[in-house]
């Protein structure tokens, strides 16, 4: 899994929070593509996951706690966008 | 030898108890964002109204300052747990409010390389609002 310096991982997650806002403001996400949800819910499972190691420190933990809120992430990102898709199809 | 293989063996940072706390608060708030995604796709127009209402530049702003807030708190664990506590305050009080005892303690010199238990166990909790601001901020601030 990756791994950044807290310094590093702090710009990277500055970064992806303007990039998410920039997809906002662009007005792309009103249109039938997935595409620009699928990356805003990208960049939000990325800054989690380096929250979730790095931050929390559960990079060091034993594994049943990393595996614990990762997939927690995992599963609650996964299900909204899945509830999007959905949304759009139908 | 003993040291290294202590400091290197798989350790949850902070006390049990907060990290139980933590699980039950990102259940909560898991079910709370599906439930809003959910209940979204009833009436689209009606959520993508209502969520127009809300400033995206402040929900941008806000997840800058957590995931700064964030960073201050990981730099401040970082330095005590190399006996640097005054860095370690410094970057509590960049943190701070909710945090004041934990900085008065630190200042204080109660925390160093061999106790900083308590310290961790609020910067767990403080992480855990920022991951779930992580999640929140593209649901409600910018899905509209």
């Amino acid at each position: 899994m990756f791994k950044f310096s807290s310094n590093t991982l702090w710009l990277l997650l500055l970064t992806a929070t303007g990039l998410t806002y920039g997809l906002g403001e662009s007005g792309e996400l009103g249109r039938a593509s997935m595409a620009p949800v699928f990356l805003i819910f990208g960049f939000a499972l990325f800054k989690g996951v380096g929250v979730i190691l790095d931050f929390m420190d559960l990079r060091h933990a034993p594994a049943l706690w990393r595996n614990l809120l990762i997939g927690w992430l995992g599963f609650v990102v996964g299900m909204i966008l899945l509830v999007y898709w959905i949304g759009q199809r139908y | 030898m003993a040291k290294a293989t202590m400091l290197e063996r798989p350790h949850l940072a902070g006390d049990l108890a907060v990290w139980l706390i933590i699980l039950a608060e990102l259940l909560a708030f898991g079910i709370l964002f599906l439930s809003y995604a959910f209940a979204r796709t009833f009436d689209v127009a009606l959520f993508n109204a209502s969520q127009r209402t809300l400033d995206l530049n402040s929900g941008a702003i806000n997840t800058a300052l957590l995931i700064t807030g964030s960073w201050c708190v990981v730099r401040a664990v970082q330095a005590v747990k190399q006996d640097a506590s005054a860095p370690g305050a410094h970057w509590l009080l960049a943190a701070m409010v909710f945090l004041t005892i934990l900085l008065v303690k630190t200042r204080a010199g109660r925390y160093g390389q061999h106790k900083h238990h308590a310290l961790e166990t609020g910067a767990a909790f403080w992480y855990m609002v920022d991951l779930l601001w992580i999640v929140l901020f593209p649901l409600i601030y910018v899905m509209r």
